[in-house]
């Protein structure tokens, strides 16, 4: 831009003086007309600068640009943070082999973030239960079991990790292979060793905050929204699945104590008033849970309409 | 004041004007067809962009139509299944295998769900167990909209916990035969496939379609959507773009954000209340435009280029032939009238060098008899004077010559007193002087001697004169009064002839006032411009680059001179006294001019009169006049 200012400037000087020197300098018509054309070609190149030389303006939308690691036969994305790396692996996948190598590429870039490769084998061992754990074989339940035990044994500091595997075991025993004692046995461990912490159940992401890096300025990063702890919900289960009254009464007690404010509570109270032998024990909860305003206006109704009977 | 003269001088160059003239109408015309077609060029340019922009936005509009009608339709078709009882609305492992069958027919479908007024909940594929343990669907948008309408409910754009992408559900209720609704089928759909279709289009460089949902002003489907951050430099613009667009009510525009400039279209999709955006850079569009204008540039400044030289030539060929003219009209001016003009145009310029040499030819011709006429003329001036001057002189003889034959006569005659016979032969004398000193005027006249030029001061001359007549006529009554200036004024001239010149205008103003008088005498030295009027022609060249002259100037508080006698004063043998015999200003006049001088007369009828004789003036000689 400089150049062509000073072109015009240039010009201006040599237009001023051909005019005020012209006398002096006896310049005949053609060599004036000469230099007249030199002065309009001068002016013509600084047009050229300035007029062809407009910067386009530049609004490059952000693209994938993260490089890709091929693992397990796969092209995976390496993101620069072990927590986008987890959530790309969440993300839906067509083919289970890949969401697979996904989690296990974790393993491999990030070994250091415990928390994320805990999550990642529990995700591991959840896929060993198939596509839908409703048409599972005991092969894929073995498996499961044993997968979660590996996951208990590896994570053993990170009770966030280990809590889960123990939900998960207690599930798998109790509404799966219907080996309710066992399973009961895994949801005590709960709530004998892990009362606070809490589910962070699908952890919903903030819109648009989809798998991007975390690294990118202005984007909050995902937070865990539940109330929810692992031994309220273990202990629903001990109610929904003991057959020994004292037992559930006991754990109905816990919950109530401990977890009152949940809505594994409102549910219990439900699962109680649903059995004719246990209904008596949820009564005087009722009124109490229900003036909380947790449950839903159905969850209310039901135990409402429940309570009645009695 | 300067700057402005010689720009004059400048732009009133013939050459100048007429390359000027050419130049200016190249520059004028190219450029301003340049520009015109820039415009045009420009203005189809945004017109195609308004159609294109418009027509990606309802393109996109019908693909999301037909998108969600195809959904819909899904949803449809599943809800017949139950009605038709083809399902069994009450056994999960009946529903469970076709809800798999379906997705699997349907990768788009994230979740096929179905839940019932009881909270029973089923979902394919499974939910994960810690949510389906606490799980309500009667709480969830999709089941409360469907129960809510009626019918077929689109829920707002959300996030899928399963898959972490954003999708909607659309559901509908399931009838019993008596009409009550039994319970609500919904599938979430995956609608990143939107920010896919939008990727595979391409608009300009950095062109953008996107969409957003109205509600809460989110963006729901771009290009880049998984990669854009919350709040960012880009989602404000698109949103900033589509504001200032819809507070225009306009559906195609130009918005300025944050200092760039970008073009917007968008059309709105009513039933789920979104806003179909196309957004690229100004640049990014112009840039084929900015092709046509360098393009247009450079073809300009060639055609200027060439045709300034063109121009140059052509007025080179134009003012030619008129050089070719005005080196003829020199020759001629210097006497050369037998030069000849030759211009091979074979246009007007040959036609105007024909008239000039035609014009030369008659000049030629009539300064030849011009010069025949002009001789012809002075020999019989010359005859004419001869007979005057041989009348004036037979004048001026016969009376003395009759005095002298009386005289003769008387002293011939013895018997005349010895005194008387002495008397005549006096008068005889006297007469025969008178005759000589008349014929020697006679003589000055026709026969004038060349004048012997040499320096003289004129102050030292005049007082020659002055001196003696100042004591001769100061007892008539007479006074002279000097007005010389310091310096002595010198002149080259002869200082006989430049005597008899003062002599005979100093007694024509003596004679002027017969009771006497003041006469004063001036010398001044005058510029060029001062000497020259209409009537006389200066005499120049005798010395060159001197253009000042002596004026010495004799004036008179006499009778003065009429009109009429001023018109005839200096010719010769006019005279307006009774003994002269006419000769004295010619003779003055004759001086004068063999000395390249002048003589100018001014005079008023009986107040007086000045006689001013201007000199060519040489230089001053660093003495004080006496």
């Amino acid at each position: 831009m400089q150049v062509e200012k000073l072109v015009y400037l240039l010009d201006f000087v040599i237009i001023f003086n051909m005019i005020n020197f012209s006398k002096k300098i006896r310049l005949n018509g053609m060599k004036k007309s000469l230099a007249i054309i030199i002065i309009l070609l001068s002016f013509l190149s600084a047009m050229i600068l300035n007029g062809c030389g407009d910067q386009s303006t530049s609004i490059s939308f952000p693209k994938s640009e993260l490089p890709v690691i091929l693992f397990q036969g796969f092209n995976i994305p390496q993101f620069p943070t072990a927590k986008g790396q987890l959530n790309y692996a969440k993300s839906g996948f067509p083919n289970p082999e890949e969401k697979k190598a996904a989690f296990n590429v974790l393993f491999h870039i990030f070994p250091e973030a415990k928390t994320e490769c805990g999550n990642a084998a529990l995700y591991i061992a959840y896929m060993n239960l198939g596509y839908d754990y409703r048409f599972a074989n005991r092969k894929n339940y073995t498996n499961a079991i044993k997968a979660y035990h590996d996951v208990i044994n590896n994570f053993k500091k990170y009770p966030q990790i280990t809590v889960k595997a123990y939900w998960y075991l207690g599930w798998i025993y109790c509404d799966l292979l219907q080996d309710k004692e066992k399973g009961i046995s895994y949801y005590w461990r709960i709530v004998e060793n892990y009362p606070d912490i809490k589910t962070g159940i699908s952890s919903p992401v903030p819109w648009v905050s989809l798998v991007y890096p975390m690294t990118i300025k202005g984007s909050p990063p995902p937070k865990d929204k539940t109330k929810n702890q692992w031994a309220g919900l273990a202990l629903l289960e001990i109610i929904r699945h003991a057959s020994d009254k004292t037992e559930v009464y006991n754990a109905f007690d816990i919950l109530w104590k401990t977890y009152q404010k949940s809505i594994p509570t409102g549910l219990a109270i439900k699962s109680l008033l649903q059995n004719i032998t246990t209904a008596q024990k949820a009564l005087p909860y009722i009124e109490p849970y229900l003036a909380l305003n947790i449950a839903n206006i159905y969850l209310a109704r039901e135990i409402k309409d429940n309570a009645k009977e009695y | 004041m300067r700057l402005k003269e010689n720009f004059n001088t400048f732009c009133h160059s013939f050459q100048i004007r007429v390359f000027l003239a050419l130049t200016l109408i190249i520059v004028i015309v190219i450029p301003g067809t340049g520009y015109f077609c820039y415009l045009q060029a420009r203005k189809v340019a945004v017109a195609q962009m308004q159609q294109y922009a418009l027509g990606t936005a309802a393109q996109i509009s019908k693909r999301v139509e037909s998108f969600l009608s195809q959904h819909t339709y899904n949803v449809k078709l599943i809800k017949s299944f139950f009605e038709n009882q083809l399902i069994n609305h009450d056994d999960d492992k009946q529903i469970l295998p076709y809800f798999h069958l379906i997705q699997k027919d349907h990768p788009e479908f994230v979740n096929i769900n179905f839940g019932d007024e009881t909270g029973r909940f089923l979902m394919a594929p499974a939910q994960i167990p810690e949510v389906r343990k606490i799980f309500d669907p009667r709480v969830r948008p999709w089941y409360r909209g469907a129960i809510r309408t009626k019918g077929i409910y689109w829920t707002d754009v959300y996030l899928f916990a399963s898959t972490q992408k954003p999708g909607m559900t659309v559901s509908v209720p399931i009838y019993d035969n008596l009409g009550a609704i039994k319970a609500v089928c919904g599938i979430d759909i995956d609608i990143s496939s939107f920010s896919r279709f939008l990727r595979g289009i391409k608009i300009g460089k950095q062109g953008v379609a996107y969409i957003f949902e109205n509600k809460q002003g989110r963006l729901i489907a771009h290009p880049s959507l998984v990669h854009l951050p919350w709040n960012s430099y880009h989602i404000d613009l698109l949103r900033t773009c589509l504001t200032n667009l819809k507070q225009k009510n306009k559906t195609f525009g130009m918005s300025t954000f944050q200092g760039d400039q970008f073009f917007t279209a968008y059309t709105d999709y009513p039933g789920n209340d979104w806003t179909v955006g196309v957004t690229l850079p100004v640049s990014d569009f112009l840039e084929n435009v900015m092709a046509i204008k360098k393009a247009i540039i450079t073809l300009v400044i060639a055609g200027i280029v060439l045709s300034s030289l063109l121009s140059y030539l052509l007025a080179m060929t134009i003012v030619s032939p008129l050089n070719i003219l005005k080196k003829g009209i020199e020759r001629i001016s210097n006497g050369d009238l037998e030069y000849k003009v030759t211009i091979k145009d074979p246009d007007i310029a040959s036609d105007l060098a024909g008239s000039f040499n035609q014009m030369a030819s008659s000049l030629e011709m009539s300064t030849r008899e011009l010069k025949r006429t002009y001789a012809e003329l002075a020999q019989k001036e010359k005859l004419a004077a001869v007979g005057q001057m041989t009348a004036s002189i037979a004048h001026e003889i016969k009376n003395p010559l009759g005095v002298i034959l009386g005289s003769a006569q008387l002293v011939s005659n013895t018997n005349r007193p010895m005194e008387m016979r002495e008397k005549a032969a006096v008068f005889i004398m006297d007469e025969v002087e008178r005759l000589n000193k008349t014929l020697t005027t006679f003589l000055d006249f026709a026969k004038p001697a060349s004048p012997n030029f040499q320096r003289i001061n004129i102050t030292d001359l005049l007082e020659e004169i002055l001196v003696p007549s100042e004591v001769r006529f100061s007892e008539k009554g007479y006074r002279i009064d000097r007005d010389f200036p310091a310096m002595a004024p010198v002149v080259i001239a002869d200082p006989d002839q430049i005597k008899d010149v003062f002599w005979n205008i100093f007694l024509n103003a003596i004679q002027s006032m017969p009771d006497g008088g003041t006469i004063t005498i001036k010398l001044r030295i005058e510029k060029e411009e001062e000497v020259i009027d209409e009537t006389i022609t200066p005499i120049k060249g005798l010395i060159k680059n001197d253009p000042d002259y002596l004026a010495i100037s004799f004036i008179d508080k006499g009778c003065g001179i009429s009109e009429d006698q001023m018109q005839k004063i200096l010719d010769p043998f006019v005279s307006f006294r009774d003994k002269g015999i006419g000769l004295g200003l010619s003779i003055v006049s004759q001086i004068v001019k063999s000395h390249k001088g002048k003589v100018k007369i001014n005079s008023t009828p009986g107040k007086g009169t000045q006689f001013k004789l201007l000199l060519p003036f040489v230089l001053q000689e660093n003495k004080h006049a006496s």
